[in-house]
């Protein structure tokens, strides 16, 4: 699953770092769901859609 | 998306437990005359509490590892653990079955128990280190 999280994050100048303290979770998940590497669970996605102020349509596609 | 970390009273209690039940452990295998499997069990759980111990001491910002032993790893790192002990569940339950066929042959049960013991844990470490890597 692609995803947009990488570039909203860059829009708003956080680190990676930043960013996980923000969610609650670690940089490296935050690095692994940027990288398609690991689909987050659906409240995850959903504080992520929150954080960022739109929806999980909005970051998150099926390839 | 985290827990709160145990408190250091919680691990100081955690460390003396452990080490109780090595101390158990040792007598009996050292009272059943085996003398090798008390020393190994000592050695290696030894190793076990100073590693609990450091990743403990690096706290919540010390790696996944540290995360995990501290009780606050997040959602990915904890379907890394759990996978990683079914995977190490898998590969014990195949080495008991070959173990008791072994044994059906007169194998040692202390080499039964090992071959157990240490699948179980390498599978672990190499499961956990592969699918860290991959998300």
């Amino acid at each position: 699953m692609n995803n947009d999280v990488r570039a909203l994050r860059e829009r708003l100048g956080l680190s990676q770092g930043a960013l996980g303290d923000a969610l609650g979770v670690s940089r490296q998940t935050v690095n692994s769901i940027e990288t398609g590497r690991y689909d987050p669970s659906l409240p995850l996605a959903i504080a992520i859609a929150r954080y960022f102020e739109t929806t999980i349509e909005e970051i998150f596609h099926v390839d | 998306m985290s827990t709160e970390a145990p408190n250091t009273l919680a691990k100081i209690v955690g460390l003396i437990s452990g080490a109780a039940a090595l101390t158990i452990i040792a007598i009996v295998a050292s009272a059943a005359g085996q003398d090798g499997f008390a020393r190994g069990a000592i050695i290696g759980g030894v190793a076990m509490l100073v590693l609990m111990a450091v990743l403990w001491a690096r706290g919540t910002h010390g790696g996944t590892a540290a995360r995990i032993a501290n009780g606050v790893a997040d959602e990915r790192e904890q379907r890394l653990f759990r996978d990683a002990s079914a995977d190490a569940g898998l590969v014990m339950f195949v080495a008991a079955t070959g173990g008791a066929i072994w044994a059906l042959f007169d194998a040692p049960a202390i080499a039964v128990a090992g071959i157990v013991l240490w699948s179980g844990l390498i599978t672990f470490v190499v499961s956990f280190a592969v699918r860290s890597r991959r998300g």
